[in-house]
């Protein structure tokens, strides 16, 4: 069941209770569009982080010692 | 002395890293979304982190770095966007194919699919389903992020929706040859 129906309307003639139903839509565990956006938002989160950030991590770190032992 | 008290209590340095080291998985997941492709979307991430960092002391301690730090990576990539072009195009056959051909998964949609149609979808439509529908933050929360009324929020989140959910099963769509197909209407840029 999808209220698709009501999503069509254009922004002005769209009800504050239909717009509720929009987001249940897109965020109900049972809604398609939204278990697929959640499962590719889960994938990335579930990687391991590259090396590439950790080495921008170190360079912070590393103005980050480089602040305390200069003062 | 300054007899004025800073309007903001920014964080020390050490917590700010801590933050910002947090966040790395939730960024790069709308950074992956926004941009279609793990590269593109990494470079856009550090690009951010290396803007926040810099930019640390305007962010006030106790405020929501989630929603600061979204808001620096999509200020970031329209900025790209703007600049370059060829990143809106992208290649709408390579699209289509991959719509036809990969199969539906039998607990819901193919990931893949949906990844593809949302690099089709107009910018805006595309980030309001990410933050909202993958991210799941607030109307409120994604509207300060993207420094629009709630109103738009929700109009660019339905719209974009029948979009995707157009560009993913219509079988219009899928039936005709590349790129001779009819187009759902919500493709065609929208305020």
């Amino acid at each position: 069941m999808h209220p698709q129906e009501t999503i069509t309307m254009p922004e002005e003639k769209m009800p504050e209770r239909d717009l509720k139903s929009v987001k249940e839509a897109t965020i109900a565990g049972d809604d398609p569009i939204g278990k697929a956006l959640r499962r590719l938002h889960d994938e990335v989160v579930a990687e391991p982080i590259p090396d590439e950030f950790l080495r921008l991590l170190g360079e912070i770190e590393r103005k980050l010692n480089g602040a305390a032992t200069s003062e | 002395m300054n007899v004025l008290a800073p309007k903001t209590v920014p964080l020390d340095d050490k917590d700010f890293r801590d933050q910002l080291v947090a966040i790395i998985p939730s960024l790069r997941a709308f950074a992956r979304g926004l941009c279609g492709t793990r590269d593109m979307a990494d470079d856009m991430v550090q690009d951010a982190m290396t803007r926040a960092w810099a930019a640390r002391q305007s962010y006030a301690a106790g405020s929501n770095f989630r929603a600061w730090m979204f808001m620096i990576l999509r200020n970031h990539y329209y900025t790209t966007l703007r600049k370059n072009a060829r990143m809106v195009s992208w290649d709408p056959e390579v699209a289509e194919r991959v719509l036809v051909a990969a199969p539906t998964q039998q607990d819901g949609l193919n990931v893949r699919d949906v990844q593809a149609a949302l690099q089709k979808l107009p910018a805006e439509q595309r980030e309001v389903l990410l933050l909202i529908g993958a991210n799941g933050v607030s109307y409120e929360e994604a509207a300060d992020i993207m420094g629009c009324a709630i109103g738009t929020i929700k109009s660019r989140l339905a719209r974009g929706r029948v979009a995707l959910t157009a560009l993913i099963d219509g079988p219009a769509y899928k039936d005709e040859p590349s790129g001779k197909g009819p187009r759902p209407p919500a493709l065609s840029p929208t305020g």
